[in-house]
Formats: C-alpha cells, sequence, structure tokens
C-alpha cells in the first residue's frame, strides 16, 4: 500500500516536472546593479498599510523613499448605494465595466478617500483610480471628477508579493521600496512623461 | 557526553529560491548566486527550479537529472541556473551536539 502512495506520488511530480519544464522560460536581464537592489527591497520590505491620503506633492523629508509621479483619476460613489464601515471594496466601475480592486480595502468612515490601481487596461500598472467614498461589491461609481496626478510609494511583502501603491509617508511597520529597487521589478511603472524609471525624489 | 556529530540538513538552495526568486506582478525574477545576474523566469521554471533545489537538499540530483531528461530534457537557459543553485549546497560540516 505505501509502495504504491510512493509510486504514484513520484508519478505525479514527474507528470508536475514535465509540465514545468515545457512550460519554462528564461530571459537574461544580465547583470544590473538596479536589479540586485530589487532583490533586496523586495525580499525586506513588508508593509501593513493603513487608507492613505493622496499627496499632491512628495514629502519634504522622504527619508530615502523614492516617490512616483502617475496620473490620477478621481471618481466620486453613486450616491443611491450605501458604503458601510469595515465592508471590503473588491470593484470598481470605469466606463461601463467592472475591474477588480487588487486586494481589496477596508472601509474606514474616517477615511473617505481610497486608491486602487487602474486594473481596466489587465495589468494594474502606470495609473491610479482615487476613489471618494468607495462602493463595496462592486457598486457604480460616478464620473471622473478630476485628471491629475500624485505621488507613490510601492510596497512588497517579505515574500515579494506585490502589495500596493500608498501616498502618504511609510506606514508603522513596515518599509517602502527604496532607491532603484524597483526600477527592474516593475519597469511598466512610468511617469507622465512616459520615459520609465524616472523616480521623485522627495 | 556523546562526542558524534551529525550533519545538519542544508535549506541554503530553498532558502536561495525563498529570498531570491521573487514574484512581482505575475513576473518571478533570480539571482544566479555564481555570476550574480538576474533573470527573468516563467511559473514553470520556477517550479523546475523548486524542484532541483528539493532534489539537491534531499541528496538526490542525479536522480532528478534523469528525470530531466526522462521528461524532454532542458529548455533554453534554466539548466545553467540549476547548476549554479548546486553551488549552494553546504560543504562545511558542522558539529552540533545530540
Amino acid at each position: 500500500m505505501e509502495q504504491e502512495q510512493s509510486t504514484n506520488s513520484t508519478e505525479q511530480r514527474r507528470k508536475l516536472l514535465k509540465g514545468a519544464l515545457a512550460a519554462s522560460g528564461v530571459v537574461s536581464m544580465g547583470y544590473s546593479g538596479s536589479a540586485l537592489a530589487s532583490f533586496q527591497c523586495v525580499s525586506s520590505t513588508s508593509v501593513s498599510p493603513p487608507p492613505l491620503q493622496a499627496r499632491s506633492t512628495p514629502p519634504s523629508d522622504s527619508g530615502g523613499l523614492r516617490w512616483l509621479k502617475v496620473p490620477l483619476y478621481a471618481y466620486t460613489r453613486d450616491t443611491t448605494k450605501t458604503c458601510n464601515n469595515g465592508q471590503i471594496v473588491s470593484s470598481y466601475e470605469y466606463g461601463g465595466n467592472i475591474y477588480p480592486v487588487l486586494g481589496g480595502m477596508q472601509i474606514e468612515s474616517s477615511s473617505p478617500i481610497y486608491m486602487v490601481l487602474d486594473t481596466s487596461n489587465g495589468s494594474g500598472n502606470g495609473s491610479v483610480i482615487l476613489i471618494l467614498n468607495p462602493i463595496p461589491s462592486g457598486g457604480l461609481c460616478g464620473s471622473a471628477i478630476s485628471n491629475k496626478f500624485v505621488y507613490l510609494l510601492a510596497y512588497f511583502e517579505q515574500d515579494g508579493s506585490y502589495v500596493g501603491v500608498y501616498t502618504d509617508a511609510a506606514p508603522v511597520m513596515s518599509q517602502a521600496a527604496t532607491g532603484s529597487c524597483l526600477t527592474s521589478v516593475n519597469p511598466n511603472l512610468q511617469t507622465p512623461g512616459g520615459s520609465a524609471n524616472q523616480w521623485i525624489d522627495g | 557526553m556523546d562526542d558524534r556529530v551529525r550533519v545538519r540538513p542544508s535549506p541554503a538552495v530553498l532558502f536561495w529560491l525563498d529570498r531570491y526568486c521573487p514574484s512581482v506582478d505575475g513576473h518571478f525574477l533570480f539571482l544566479d548566486p555564481i555570476s550574480w545576474q538576474s533573470f527573468e523566469l516563467t511559473e514553470g521554471a520556477v517550479i523546475v527550479l523548486r524542484e532541483a533545489a528539493s532534489a539537491i537538499e534531499q541528496e538526490r540530483f542525479n536522480d532528478f537529472l534523469f528525470e530531466v531528461r526522462e521528461a524532454g530534457g532542458w529548455p533554453p537557459g534554466l539548466e545553467f541556473l540549476v547548476r549554479a543553485l548546486t553551488e549552494l549546497r553546504q560543504t562545511n560540516e558542522f558539529p552540533f551536539p545530540e
């Protein structure tokens, strides 16, 4: 019986390996100082972010953190919907379609402004949507009320998974990405001028 | 006191993958421990690296190589990275009390 289970396990592992080999791809990024910094950054940062307010300018004392300037789209909520404290915002409406909110956000009545990455382009990169009084469970939002820029910090979990971007000072017990560490991790992030990696120093 | 020693299993290879093969935005980055060059990997490649790491740690790497051959061989660029992982095997045996 045990031998049979062991054989099955080995066969499953071999099938997994065969599939993984067939789906393997390797692209060299070369020797890059910024790439090396990325590993240190990603592996050493963590986050427990509170809801944060948007910033129109980087802080005067950034503590070495790098801020990225991105387009901001703000929406007001549909006044026919109810937004309850403690609910999770799971999606937002844009152009008549519903898009997911990456990671979800907890609604707190004391913080009426929430940010989500713009997932309507399929990547979640490049722009940020600021929701005023967000609607849980995909309720409709109103029309855009502004189109301007904000300054962002990106955060990662210790396992390297992307958490999100936030616009306030570094949260307590957390570390934001520093220096050039994000330039190779997420090269699609761009400044409004269109060229990547133009991080804004505070 | 019993002065026999045991060899502590080395977690260095899997540790390296945990720390230097992060997933970011659906992509995987890998830092070659030998050349210090970085690579972008697919999820399939990461699975192969993890299987290789487990095989290295369990001292069945030759069996793993045989399984790769049986499965159709190496895709471009991946064997080099797996070979680099083998260099992380702990070579210094250090004693600790029973």
